[in-house]
């Protein structure tokens, strides 16, 4: 099955930029179009206005830097 | 201060929010579902119904810890989450009529990796630490 956008990009921030990432920008947030980091920002907002305006919504992606796994409660635990 | 009040019912506080794709013009249609208000999830998260009614593309990928303290991967839909909340203005009379405005945000939400049954959206942490909310007497008052 082929990968989205958001997939591909997500494979090439974990195999290829996350480390020098996490040590420079930590915190911001990275544009991401066809595997290739395309900017780095401090707000998401941002990030997702010009990545609309450069490649159009859904071919793009955007990754949090150092983001941690979020916890959704146990309600939502609960209900899987 | 602005507020909105509603009923806790079956210890659940469920609200009616309205959801977009965010855009420029801010003219994307808006479209209404049923929240489930949950103070323990720390980020929002959305049915694919609500993705699929609103016709949204995955902004990334995003982790969260599941039920047996795996990570799991989920789709990041970057929308527009707006909550009511009643306004009061000066009338013509001199009195005060009171509107309900939808207040909201832009963030980040997370599609569910379950299809709860009753709601589509599950309001956290990340939409919440930005109102007042007060719980008392069976009665949930969110203010602006």
């Amino acid at each position: 099955m082929e990968l989205t956008q958001a997939q591909a990009n997500y494979a090439a921030y974990e195999d290829e930029h996350k480390q020098r990432l996490e040590s420079e920008h930590l915190g911001r947030t990275a544009l991401m179009h066809d595997g290739e980091v395309a900017g780095i920002y401090n707000d998401e907002g941002d990030a997702y206005s010009i990545g609309c305006e450069k490649y159009g919504l859904g071919n793009f992606s955007m990754v949090k830097i150092g983001a941690k796994p979020v916890h959704l409660g146990a309600f939502a635990a609960a209900l899987r | 201060m602005p507020t909105f009040g509603t009923q806790v019912a079956d210890n659940q506080v469920m609200l009616v929010v309205a959801v977009s794709v965010p855009s420029p013009g801010d003219d994307a249609p808006k479209h209404t579902f049923r929240a489930l208000v949950d103070t323990g999830a720390q980020s929002t998260l959305v049915t694919a119904r609500v993705v699929r009614q609103l016709d949204a593309a995955s902004v990334g990928m995003g982790a969260f810890m599941s039920a047996n303290g795996q990570t799991e991967l989920t789709d990041v839909f970057r929308l527009h989450i707006s909550i009511p909340i009643a306004e009061a203005f000066p009338a013509p009379d001199g009195g005060e009529t009171v509107a309900t405005f939808a207040r909201g945000r832009d963030l980040q939400t997370m599609l569910m990796p379950f299809d709860p049954p009753g709601y589509d959206v599950l309001l956290g942490m990340d939409i919440l630490s930005h109102f007042h909310i007060t719980m008392c007497q069976g009665l949930f008052v969110l203010s602006n």
